[in-house]
């Protein structure tokens, strides 16, 4: 029985031993102002994707931002710091998320407004327009032009919200698809539109996504396509996309692909850009924050993270909304009669 | 429910083993079903520093077939995970979990006098995690999955008592065992995020893995000690506390997993 006990005492000590994970667990980060700080800094220096392309010395940055930080500053101030310095890449999809506050850069306000909904409602849409979410839809121009009103990808768009307006207004002479002020959401939803809108199997664009922390560390390329569905209603007469400041990420996306679509036209002022994919990320304070970190090539080799600019420039003219004219509407509508 | 449990554990009880005698036991093999609850922490470096904390729960079966020099095991376990941590707010993120595991041991010494028998062999065990947090925005949902084939130490000592006991006088003596394994990692392979974490979907088609590698090595470490009670009838009754640690290598993606768990078997003798 005298043998037993070290044996015992082994059997019930050795498992105690065992869960000093402790010792192989690296520290926490210290959640200081100043930790907060270099940790966000390195992550846009190690993961954003287009400080080339802005033109953005971020190095100078931190020689800038660093000496307005310092541990014990409320949480409210060290935010306003933070924001500071993530504006400084002047993309929209570079975000700080904190529980009373959220950052943000305006890029609708890089350019006028350029639609007002009401003008349409009560001017252009009858009084039973459609409504197949997240799509507006109704006939325009004695029912010569199908309009069709998408004001959001937040919403997923589906075969069949796509597929219905294409066959109800299958003998028109033209759509229009109006996606100005459309802040993006779901990608997959603009290939569900613009694979019915194409005639061919169509390259649209390259895509590089970061693969290291060096800046010029990328990866790819990563090709799009635009492909006709063998089922379904298609539509390849022709299109008048909508656009302006406030048509960003999705919807810029699918601003890019109608450059590469022959039938289909450009009409209003530059998107806001936003063609690079937003990941997430999270601070040792726990904030969250996003960062874009990849980049979009057209065919011919061009950037348009800044905006895709139209094939034909139109500001809304305030005087002619004022009469119920909605004079981008009206150029569309002229380019396809 | 109260009611189901209870007639199962009646069965357990009074279910024969077939043809044996639980006092010599020639190659038995077992059945287990398996609950699985522990305190677990988790940190992936990918996405964020801070460590969140949070409890498994599980289920699962087993194979075993005790042989008179060697031992097999089989076992799968599948559930979900709960996590936060607070800082200025709760940050929540929930996993969905599977895992498989099992030895392969041979009986290496044992002092009859003394009633232990130590086994040495191999173990394999994995586990992969679906995790969800959406306040990580494009990387809410993530994947991993770590995989180790360990150098398997089992030291086991049979608690049966032949001149005292807690059973009554003249009663046929009860067999407890009590056993502990420690496991040290040979090779262990992981299937994480590559460098962006985020998958490209540019081209319309969200893939959450498409951009997932497989990266050699990390540490590993395992540690299980168990209490079996034998009934008459040669099923058994079983307890492991279970500790495991993982830790990916070194880089932009590492992992680091603790777990602490309590597992209950009911194990039916199936020979």
């Amino acid at each position: 029985m005298m043998h037993i006990r070290p044996y015992l005492l082994l059997l019930v000590l050795a498992p105690c031993l065992m869960t000093c994970e402790e010792v192989f667990l690296e520290e926490e980060l210290a959640n200081d102002a100043r930790t907060n700080f270099e940790y966000l800094w390195q992550q846009c220096d190690e993961k954003y994707a287009f400080f080339e392309y802005k033109n953005v010395d971020w190095d100078s940055v931190y020689t800038e931002y660093s000496p307005r930080v310092a541990n014990g500053m409320s949480a409210d101030s060290l935010f306003r710091v933070l924001w500071d310095m993530l504006n400084e890449l002047r993309d929209g999809h570079v975000n700080l998320i904190a529980p009373f506050n959220v950052s943000r850069f305006d890029v609708d306000l890089l350019g006028p407004d350029n639609i007002n909904f009401r003008v349409i409602r009560e001017n252009y849409l009858s009084d039973r327009y459609y409504t197949t979410t997240p799509i507006i839809h109704d006939i325009l121009a004695d029912g010569q032009v199908g309009y069709l009103r998408i004001a959001s990808f937040g919403t997923t768009v589906g075969e069949g919200d796509i597929q219905f307006p294409l066959a109800l207004y299958r003998n028109t002479r033209g759509l229009i698809l109006d996606i100005r002020g459309n802040g993006g959401g779901s990608l997959s939803s603009v290939f569900t539109i613009m694979n019915r809108l194409a005639q061919e199997r169509t390259k649209v664009y390259d895509s590089f996504i970061k693969s290291g922390p060096g800046r010029e560390d990328f990866e790819g390329p990563q090709e799009a396509f635009v492909d006709p569905p063998e089922r379904g209603p298609t539509y390849v007469k022709p299109v008048m996309v909508l656009t302006d400041r406030g048509t960003y990420s999705a919807a810029s996306f699918l601003a890019l692909i109608a450059r590469e679509l022959p039938q289909m036209t450009l009409i209003g002022d530059t998107t806001g850009g936003g063609l690079g994919i937003p990941n997430g990320g999270q601070l040792p304070n726990g904030w969250t924050y996003r960062l874009s970190i990849s980049r979009t090539i057209s065919t011919d080799g061009q950037n348009f993270e800044n905006g895709v600019p139209p094939d034909i420039r139109v500001i809304l003219d305030r005087d002619l909304t004022e009469q119920g004219i909605d004079n981008v509407i009206e150029r569309a509508i002229a380019e396809i009669l | 429910m109260i009611r189901s449990l209870f007639c199962f554990f009646v069965l357990l009880g009074l279910q024969p083993a077939l043809g044996q005698d639980q006092e010599k036991p020639e190659r038995p093999e077992y059945l287990e079903v398996t609950a699985t609850t522990g305190l677990t922490s988790f940190r992936d470096v990918g996405v964020s520093p801070i460590l969140y904390d949070g409890f498994l729960i599980m289920g699962g079966i087993r194979y075993t077939y005790e042989g008179n020099r060697w031992q097999h095991s089989a076992e799968f376990d599948g559930g979900v995970g709960f996590y936060e941590v607070t800082r200025f707010a709760v940050y929540e993120s929930n996993t969905i979990n599977f895992a498989y595991g099992g030895y392969s041991r041979r009986q290496l010494w044992e002092a009859d006098n003394l009633n232990l028998r130590y086994h040495g062999g191999v173990r394999i065990h994995g586990f992969t995690n679906v995790r969800s947090n959406p306040s990580l925005l494009n990387a809410s949902s993530g994947v991993e999955s770590i995989n180790t084939l360990f150098i398997h130490n089992s030291l086991a000592w049979d608690l049966r008592f032949r001149k005292t006991d807690l059973s009554k006088a003249g009663a046929r003596p009860s067999r407890h065992e009590l056993a502990f394994e420690l496991n040290l990692p040979l090779v262990t392979a992981s299937w994480l995020p590559d460098y962006p974490y985020v998958t490209d979907f540019s081209d319309g088609e969200p893939n959450s893995t498409k951009s997932h590698e497989f990266y050699w090595g990390g540490l590993r470490l395992q540690s299980r000690l168990t209490y079996r009670y034998f009934l008459p009838n040669g099923n058994a009754l079983r307890i492991t506390y279970w500790w495991d640690y993982a830790r990916t290598p070194d880089g932009f993606n590492q992992l680091d997993f603790i777990n602490h768990a309590l597992q209950f078997g009911l194990v039916m003798r199936l020979n």
